[in-house]
């Protein structure tokens, strides 16, 4: 960012889709913090942003005014609505309690041995040369147990990676999306309709093919079966890799709290504070929109009822009127209400799972590569978007004994 | 007497004379969110943030607006009494749960921080007495979450969890100090 542009040019071009801005996107939520934390930019047709954390906790908490109902990004998803995410309550909270058992706290904690093991088993396969680049573990780990949860056969989640990533970031090439949202939607309408015709399994399709829903019209369509797994296929896949990247990456350049969690990597107590805060710090998914659904006024600004308003979680994360010392990983950090899973009804069905996915990943990669190095002149780059995600991170170790 | 108070609450509703049976949104006029923290420079005068953790009252003439931003439907009434004993009443929606409500309704004290996934027991209520028949026990999921939470009484709900109804119509719930 430069510091001789105006803060109306900047609040004009503001765009999550400008590789300029997003990839180090921290100077300029400051600057708009301070100086225009409602902002409406020019870009992508027009739309109002939000950066202090209070403005968008309560816009996030307020689904009444600020609805989810057209969608969540800009540009809009090829395959939206998805559910339950881009409902609004009440058919919402009855979709979303239907889901919720599934992935409750208890049954993610339950896999995180497994899970463990499987972190382990990775680094000793592809570690034994001394060199990897963690993308591999970061995309490995979540795909293979998110998408397991939900009911994705092995041989089906490379394509669904790539699916993912390219309708995560690559939504400004319209025809290219449409088309990949199609193969996407086309595959899950296959799989769900061969779903329909076996015998039940222990996982989410199987869960919804049973959930009654009488606000959408009792059990589920396939449609609307097709609707929420993509949602969670959306939440599972990216955003945990995210978080896993930027916390190694943190770690690889902070020798002090590389130090502070080698020292506590059975401490169950150290990890409860610690995976929020390396959650807080990477925010994967930095920002989201909702619809203004009436007239309403913020800080005095006037928005009008049909207004997109992005809700900025990275900025939030980083506001300092909220976290002392927003920019540093502070491992203990308490209270720690950060809304890197978001905020309010809307909030993150996964969450709980991706706590156990970042914690059971670095405790391993620090237990079996404690001088893991990430090289000096590494600059990282990332994916941007509503999601934003380092593309690689290339580390070297002491090779591993298989 | 709910018309009545409907009457008193909405005048866009009256206006636009809603009388469906199903609650259609009806909004106000103007919803101010005027939030506090450090304001910009165009912003009203500063109020205390209604979002902060450790919440306090918000003295905000404005937030009834957007506690009421259905107008004039019959819908059922949630009363929340906060710690510092100030009641709030908000316009539920059946569908929704009471712990939605409060967040609309900016409610002190519940800070839902789940989102209403019945994992983090931040939206800890008491039932009042004469609700308990009919607002019911909590169930297992909800059970195993209230074992984890302080000053737990044979009152205590998560409101995540209260489906609204009609018959909750008058419903009052007190948020734990």
């Amino acid at each position: 960012m430069q510091d001789d542009v105006s803060t109306e040019f900047l609040t004009a071009q503001f765009s999550h889709t400008a590789e300029h801005q997003m990839e180090q996107p921290h100077a300029l939520y400051t600057r708009l913090r301070n100086e225009c934390p409602i902002g409406r930019s020019e870009q992508h047709g027009g739309f109002w942003f939000a950066m202090l954390y209070d403005d968008v906790a309560a816009i996030a908490r307020n689904f009444r005014v600020f609805s989810n109902a057209d969608g969540v990004a800009i540009p809009r998803h090829p395959t939206s609505p998805m559910y339950p995410l881009e409902l609004d309550p009440p058919q919402h909270t009855e979709l979303k309690s239907a889901l919720t058992p599934l992935f409750h706290v208890t049954q993610a904690e339950a896999i995180a041995p497994e899970v463990e093991k499987e972190v382990d088993r990775v680094l000793q396969v592809m570690a034994a040369s001394g060199q990897m680049d963690f993308v591999t573990l970061a995309d490995y780990i979540p795909a293979t147990f998110a998408l397991r949860v939900i009911g994705i056969d092995e041989e089906d989640r490379p394509k669904l990676i790539e699916w993912v990533d390219f309708l995560s970031h690559g939504r400004v090439q319209p025809e290219k999306a449409q088309e990949v949202g199609m193969q996407f939607a086309g595959f899950l309408v296959e799989l769900i309709a061969r779903r329909r015709t076996e015998a039940p399994r222990d996982d989410v399709i199987s869960a919804l093919f049973e959930t009654n829903v009488p606000g959408m019209g009792g059990l589920l369509t396939d449609d609307q079966i097709l609707r929420t797994v993509m949602v969670l296929i959306f939440g599972g896949l990216h955003t945990t890799r995210s978080s896993i990247l930027e916390s190694l990456y943190y770690i690889a350049r902070h020798p002090e709290t590389r130090e502070a969690v080698i020292h506590n990597l059975d401490n169950d107590k150290f990890w409860a504070l610690a995976v929020d805060e390396f959650l807080r710090y990477s925010t994967p998914t930095q920002i989201l929109k909702r619809q203004v659904t009436c007239p309403v006024k913020i800080r005095g600004t006037s928005l009008a009822a049909g207004d997109d308003i992005m809700i900025c979680f990275g900025s939030a994360n980083r506001d300092e009127r909220r976290f002392p010392d927003p920019d540093r990983v502070v491992l203990d950090r308490s209270p720690n209400a950060h809304m890197s899973f978001g905020m309010g009804p809307h909030r993150c069905i996964g969450q709980n799972l991706a706590r156990v996915f970042l914690r059971s990943t670095l405790k391993i990669v620090l237990k079996r590569m404690p001088d893991f190095k990430v090289p000096d002149d590494f600059v990282p780059h990332y994916q941007v978007g509503e999601a934003r995600a380092m593309v690689s991170l290339p580390a070297t170790f002491a090779p591993i004994a298989v | 007497m709910q018309a009545e108070r409907a009457r008193r609450q909405g005048r866009e509703g009256e206006e636009h004379g809603h009388s469906t049976d199903r609650p259609q949104p009806s909004l106000p006029a103007v919803a101010s969110l005027c939030i506090a923290g450090r304001a910009a420079p165009q912003c009203r005068p500063p109020f205390r943030s209604p979002m902060a953790i450790g919440l306090a009252s918000t003295g905000s003439d404005t937030r009834n607006e957007v506690r009421h931003p259905q107008g004039a439907i019959q819908v059922p009434k949630i009363t929340f009494v906060t710690a510092e004993g100030e009641s709030i009443d908000v316009d539920g929606r059946p569908g929704e749960t009471v712990m939605l409500a409060a967040l609309v309704g900016m409610v002190p004290g519940i800070e839902a921080v789940c989102g209403g996934a019945c994992s983090c027991g931040t939206c800890h209520v008491y039932v009042d007495p004469q609700w308990r028949d009919a607002v019911g026990e909590p169930r297992d999921l909800e059970a195993g979450m209230l074992e984890g939470v302080d000053n737990v009484t044979d009152a205590s709900r998560l409101c995540c969890q209260i489906q609204i109804v009609d018959q909750l119509d008058g419903l009052v719930v007190r948020v734990p100090v």
